[in-house]
């Protein structure tokens, strides 16, 4: 929280002060949307070095959880920075509008992203296993087939059908893909409650080694909820960016394009 | 729980998440350790690749991938498990990126494809503009490194733009003048002056911080040296509805030190607002409240609904309803003050303004000396006004001789030297050409003149003004009295370099006299042949005496002819042109190709059409009872008893025989039928020769009426005029007129002097003409009917003669020729060269000047010394160029009962009336105290009214002006 207030008071301060030299530049019979635009175009740039940092990670640019605050908290000063470019109303030409409609929606999902990449890791770390993302569908393969391993080989020793039928008919389904995504978004345990339940209303029926097999199961159904756990989290970590640096690319595109339109009828204003 | 995620070498897949690429049997945990290469190709052949040792091949495949297997390799070296090829997939960092490029893509061949097929880049547009430039469609139009083409506007980011050329497309419909750009529009000079007025009156100011950083971060004093263009201010693109005039307070401390945040608290207070000079119109509200209008209604001199009781009575809001006019002067002055302007309340002196007068010369003494002036009527005692110095001084040397003359008692000139003496018969010749000028070419050829001389430029309506449409008539008829052989003096003298000018500076060639110079020329017949000085035989007769007096009056001719069919000729050109008799009809022309006997029966039947008037004397004369005589000196050598001009406008009558003559003509009849009944002296000082010195109108402002008779002197002497045209026994002071002997003349004392010595020496002669010139004086001021005087007769102003001048006589509020002579001797104040202009300008504003237009109306001084006359009360025009524009109308109903005294309270300050004295309109005492910014402040803050810079004040102070479209008519 400190540091949440820490880094808005900076970027308070920083825009109070940019404020102030944008009304010195209109007081100054100038056009404040030039300085303002270039200020807002600068802020712009500064956002596309996080993603430089990204793709240098083995340089010692500091660490990355600095440049993702600074990026954060740039971002929100890109926002005010807006604000005062635009006199806070709707854009009136076809190409303001596209430019306009970008930036709102590289903004929403930069905070949202903002938002997520705040609330979600905490709750990954309250998970006892570290997964990486991309090792999810492999580690699910194996469960799938551990479970099939444990599900066959019982009914080929006890001759009942009980496991069986609660891998074909339950387990099978649940380990094939990720399953209960909102579910666990929302932090519902209910999903892993009822297969437990399921599985549980079975042991009356088995014998011991049935049992044990069960038990077996269980740890693996268990694993199962907690991958897919990560799997929604850290989906919806990655997931959104998919939004967020697309339509940052087109809102480059376009910001230069605009650029290049203003300073050709700029009238010589500075 | 079962841990998943293990992070041993041996037990863990290379997954290269940072790849873009990954094994395609990786989601089924089957992935290869190889992986795909960076394309995309699946790269993975066997699980180990055998090494050879000791000649025997050894599996080596990995112990993550179950080490070594129990089959070993094949012969041939070869790894016995072959992978199977995948198909791999992207990693999602990849797949992002992709969608990432992609979407740039797309929106760059958005770009491209909507600026390839936008039309006339349109699209490109930030925002539609205001309603009023909407039909600007194309950016050419507004931005000047636009030409046209589609994707100029690509070269325009790297070509340096033209804000100048960009704000000259501004002001092709917003003219404002050639220092548009300079702030407010105006010159530096100007608001060098500016500043400075302010700063002498909220003295020194220091820049509060911020300002002091702005000018060293974002100065702005480059950018006003520069030019301050249209787009520093007016935002385009921002939608129809936008106000481009709306300007943020910030933009007006852009250049103002003196800064503040609310117009409440710290607005500067007022500097004698609204008051920055004295008022046009010389208004004393102070006396006219307390003293004139209670004193006028005391008297009862006009009805009490032309006085003012309430502000509206004078005062009205304007028809943009923010500044109060003055209503005019017939509305609410007129009742009072119009008898101040005609005269009517006028005690002493003439009530018009003498715009030609013949100057009283010492006639005995030149003649004496024999100073050739030709004739002068030796009653003539004009002073010469500052009107005829500025008419005759239209160039150095005559300036120089009226400088001379000005040490000159013109009528006492016994002591006078043989230069002076030369002077003035050369300064006598100069008035006889100006009139002569006058009468006989186009009286803009002689204002022409007058301008030229000025170097000031003179159009046409203001020669009229200046002129008063006088009718030539009134020049002629004087001439006629004053030196009925002007002509022919004028004919044999030469013209001097009067007509010569004239004729020059016509560049049409349409001086008649010129025309028709050149006309008789190329017929053989010399229009510049000089007169003898003595009588003629010719002239002794009556033929030839016609001959000579046609020369005299017919100054159009100006010439003399001495062969008969010269005489024809003449008579041919004469008849050819049209004329206007003396009852304004036009004749002549294709009419005065028929008979004399059509004419005249024409004549007579106008004659018997008159609705009223004593019977024409004419009527009483009879053939037998003229003298041959008569005929020759009354102009009508070129009448013959079967025919001839009888309507000549100078001529006139004249020409006709008694035969051809209308009945009516008072003046000819006159002439005729009572010859035996005149005395030389009535003939020689009024010229009225025929006319009975009792019941004659001498000096009929239409028709001349004084044609000298042979007894009265011979036409053509240029000697002196009076010697033979008048008898020798003819005293000088009877030629005074009844104003003359009533009136007192101020007249200076050496005046005086030369005046009562030149009555001594004529006092024995005088006895008898005495008594017929006072009769005469007295009858050649009344009108012919009614018996009152000339100015008596111009009761409601215009032109008339008395004595020896050619008078007008205001005619109203607002009179054309006073004013014109005003504003033209008002430019020309006090310029070395035409410092003749002066005397007329100090005349006209003098305090008993006629009109007293400068009573009211205000004097200032002008560039150079000119004089201005503030014709108009403020006007919103006035106030153009002010800063400050308060809206009346607005508070017109948020006043209580103090009216109008809310805000101007009336202030007893003495000395309202003093400040006119003088011709600087900044040194003033106003009538009112000033308004002071606490009285708008009441009002005027953050909670109740606005209080914004351009509330009040206005950037442009100059006129934006839109010039009117430049349509070619249809064809």
């Amino acid at each position: 929280m400190r540091r949440i207030i820490r880094n808005s008071a900076i970027t308070a301060i920083a825009l109070v002060f940019l404020y102030w030299l944008i009304w010195l530049y209109d007081a100054g019979l100038r056009d404040p949307r030039f300085f303002d635009g270039w200020i807002l175009f600068c802020g712009m740039g500064a956002q596309l070095l996080f993603t430089l940092r990204k793709k240098l990670p083995h340089l010692p640019l500091g660490r990355a959880t600095a440049w993702m605050q600074t990026h954060i908290y740039i971002g929100y000063a890109v926002i005010v920075v807006f604000g005062f470019h635009t006199g806070i109303s709707l854009p009136d030409g076809l190409l303001e509008w596209v430019l306009w409609l970008l930036f709102v929606i590289v903004v929403l999902s930069g905070v949202i992203g903002a938002y997520l990449s705040w609330s979600i890791p905490p709750k990954l770390k309250q998970n006892s296993e570290r997964i990486i993302f991309e090792g999810i569908p492999a580690l699910r393969s194996e469960l799938a087939r551990e479970v099939d391993n444990l599900a066959t080989h019982a009914a080929d020793r006890a001759g009942s059908p009980t496991i069986s039928d609660l891998y074909v008919n339950v387990l099978h389904g649940f380990f094939k893909r990720p399953r209960n995504l909102f579910a666990h978004l929302r932090g519902s345990g209910r999903p892993l409650d009822r297969i437990s339940g399921e599985i549980g209303n079975l042991e009356r029926y088995l014998d011991k080694p049935g049992k044990e097999t069960l038990d077996a199961i269980k740890d693996l159904v268990v694993a199962k909820d907690n991958l897919d756990f990560e799997y929604a989290h850290q989906g919806v970590l990655k997931t959104w960016l998919f939004v967020h640096i697309p339509a940052t690319y087109g809102l480059i595109v376009l910001t230069v394009l605009h650029v290049a339109i203003v300073y050709a009828f700029s009238s010589g204003a500075p | 729980m079962k841990r998943l995620q293990l992070f041993d070498f041996l037990k863990n897949a290379n997954e290269r998440p940072n790849e873009k690429w990954v094994c395609g049997r990786l989601e089924s945990g089957k992935a290869c350790r190889v992986g795909p290469n960076r394309r995309g190709k699946c790269q993975a052949t066997y699980e180990c690749v055998p090494s050879k040792t000791g000649g025997k091949w050894h599996c080596l495949r990995s112990l993550s991938d179950g080490g070594q297997c129990q089959e070993g390799p094949l012969a041939d070296g070869t790894c016995c498990n072959p992978i199977p090829a995948c198909k791999p997939v992207r990693t999602l960092r990849a797949k992002r990126g992709a969608v990432s490029k992609w979407v740039a893509i797309l929106f760059i061949g958005f770009v491209v494809l909507t600026i390839s097929y936008a039309s006339n880049t349109q699209l490109l547009m930030p925002g539609p503009m205001t309603t009023a430039h909407s039909p600007l469609s194309k950016c050419g139009d507004c931005h000047s490194n636009i030409t046209g083409g589609q994707f100029d506007w690509l070269h325009a980011i790297v070509a340096s733009a033209n804000p100048r050329k960009d704000s000259d497309a501004c002001l092709t419909c917003h003219k404002m003048g050639p220092a548009a750009l300079n702030p407010h529009g105006l010159a530096s000079d100007k608001l060098e002056v500016l500043t400075k007025r302010l700063q002498s009156f909220l003295g020194p100011t220091s820049a509060p911080m911020s300002a002091r950083v702005r000018n060293v971060v974002f100065p702005v004093q480059n950018m006003s040296a520069a030019g301050v263009f249209c787009a520093t201010c007016h935002k385009e693109h921002q939608g129809k509805k936008i106000d481009l005039k709306a300007m943020a307070d910030v933009r007006c401390q852009s250049c103002h030190t003196v800064q503040f945040d609310s117009f409440q608290n710290d607005h500067p207070k007022f500097n004698k607002y609204p008051f920055r000079r004295r008022t046009r119109v010389n208004f004393d509200h102070s006396k006219h409240f307390g003293d004139h209008i209670p004193k006028t209604l005391a008297k009862n001199k006009v009805t009490k609904s032309t006085i003012p009781g309430v502000c509206a009575d004078c005062h009205t809001i304007g028809a943009e309803k923010r500044h109060m006019d003055v209503k005019p002067f017939a509305e609410m002055c007129s009742s009072c003050h119009l008898g101040q302007i005609v005269g009517a309340e006028r005690a002493t002196g003439p009530k018009g303004i003498a715009f030609f007068t013949l100057p009283g010369l010492d006639v005995a003494t030149l003649k004496k000396r024999n100073a050739a002036i030709g004739e002068w009527p030796e009653q003539a005692e004009a002073e010469l006004t500052p009107l005829m110095k500025l008419l005759i001084g239209w160039d150095e040397g005559r300036r120089q001789l009226l400088n001379k003359l000005s040490k000159l008692d013109l009528l006492d000139l016994s002591e006078a030297t043989a230069e002076e003496i030369a002077a003035v018969e050369k300064f006598a010749w100069e008035v006889k050409f100006l009139l002569y000028a006058l009468s006989t070419t186009k009286t803009s050829d002689v204002m022409k003149r007058i301008s030229s001389a000025t170097g000031t430029s003179v159009d046409p309506d203001l020669i009229a003004k200046l002129t008063a449409t006088m009718p030539r008539d009134v020049l002629v008829s004087a001439q006629r009295e004053w030196l009925p052989n002007l002509s022919a003096e004028i004919a044999k003298r030469g013209y001097g370099d009067w007509i010569t000018s004239i004729v020059n500076t016509n560049e049409s060639g349409a001086s008649i006299s010129s025309f028709r110079a050149r006309k008789y020329a190329a017929q053989g017949v010399s229009d510049l042949e000089p007169i003898s000085e003595k009588p003629t035989a010719a002239a002794q007769t009556g033929r030839s005496g016609k001959e000579g007096h046609n020369v005299a009056l017919n100054s159009d001719t100006g010439n003399r002819t001495n062969s008969k069919k010269q005489k024809e000729r003449l008579v041919v050109a004469q008849s050819s042109e049209l004329r206007i008799n003396k009852f304004g009809e036009i004749v002549g022309g294709s009419e005065s190709s028929g008979s004399a006997d059509d004419r005249s029966r024409n004549e007579n039947k106008k004659s018997t059409e008159r609705p009223s008037g004593p019977p024409p004397a004419r009527e009483k004369a009879k053939p037998a009872e003229r003298p041959s005589s008569d005929l020759a000196t009354s102009g009508d050598e070129n009448a013959k008893p079967e025919g001839g001009q009888t309507d000549d406008l100078l001529v006139g009558d004249e020409n006709a025989t008694p035969e051809d003559r209308p009945t009516d003509d008072v003046r000819v009849g006159d002439e005729k039928s009572k010859p035996a009944e005149r005395t030389p002296g009535d003939l020689a000082t009024s010229g009225d020769e025929n006319a009975k010195s009792d019941d004659r109108q001498t000096d009929d402002l239409l028709v001349g009426d004084d044609i000298p008779t042979p007894e009265d002197g011979p036409t053509d002497d240029v000697r002196v005029g009076d010697e033979k045209g008048l008898p020798a026994d003819t005293p000088a002071d009877n030629r005074l007129t009844r104003e003359e002997k009533s009136k007192p003349k101020k007249r200076s004392p050496k005046t005086l002097a030369g005046d009562k010595k030149r009555r001594r020496k004529s006092v024995d002669e005088s006895a008898k003409r005495d008594t017929d010139l006072k009769a005469k004086s007295a009858a050649s001021n009344r009108s012919a009917t009614s018996g009152i005087d000339a100015e008596t007769w111009a009761e409601f102003g215009g032109w008339y003669r008395q004595d020896f001048s050619i008078l007008y006589k205001p005619t109203g509020h607002a009179d054309g020729f006073l004013r014109a002579w005003l504003d033209f001797t008002g430019r020309l104040f006090e310029k070395a060269e035409t410092n003749l202009a002066s005397p007329v300008f100090n005349l006209l504003t003098a305090k008993d000047a006629q009109g007293q237009c400068t009573k009211c109306h205000s004097v200032d001084s002008g560039s150079g010394g000119s004089r201005k006359i503030n014709w108009k009360p403020s006007s919103i025009s006035t106030r153009a160029s002010r800063f400050t524009s308060f809206a009346h109308e607005p508070h017109f109903g948020l006043l209580g009962e103090k009216g109008c005294l809310t805000c101007h309270d009336v202030s007893a300050a003495a000395g309202y009336q003093d400040t006119y004295k003088a011709h600087d309109p900044n040194i003033f005492v106003s009538n009112f105290k000033p308004v002071e910014q606490k009285r708008c402040a009441t009002c005027h803050g953050k909670n109740v009214a606005r209080e914004d810079c351009l509330l009040c004040h206005k950037y442009h102070v100059t006129d934006v002006k839109t010039p009117i479209m430049t349509t070619k008519i249809p064809k």
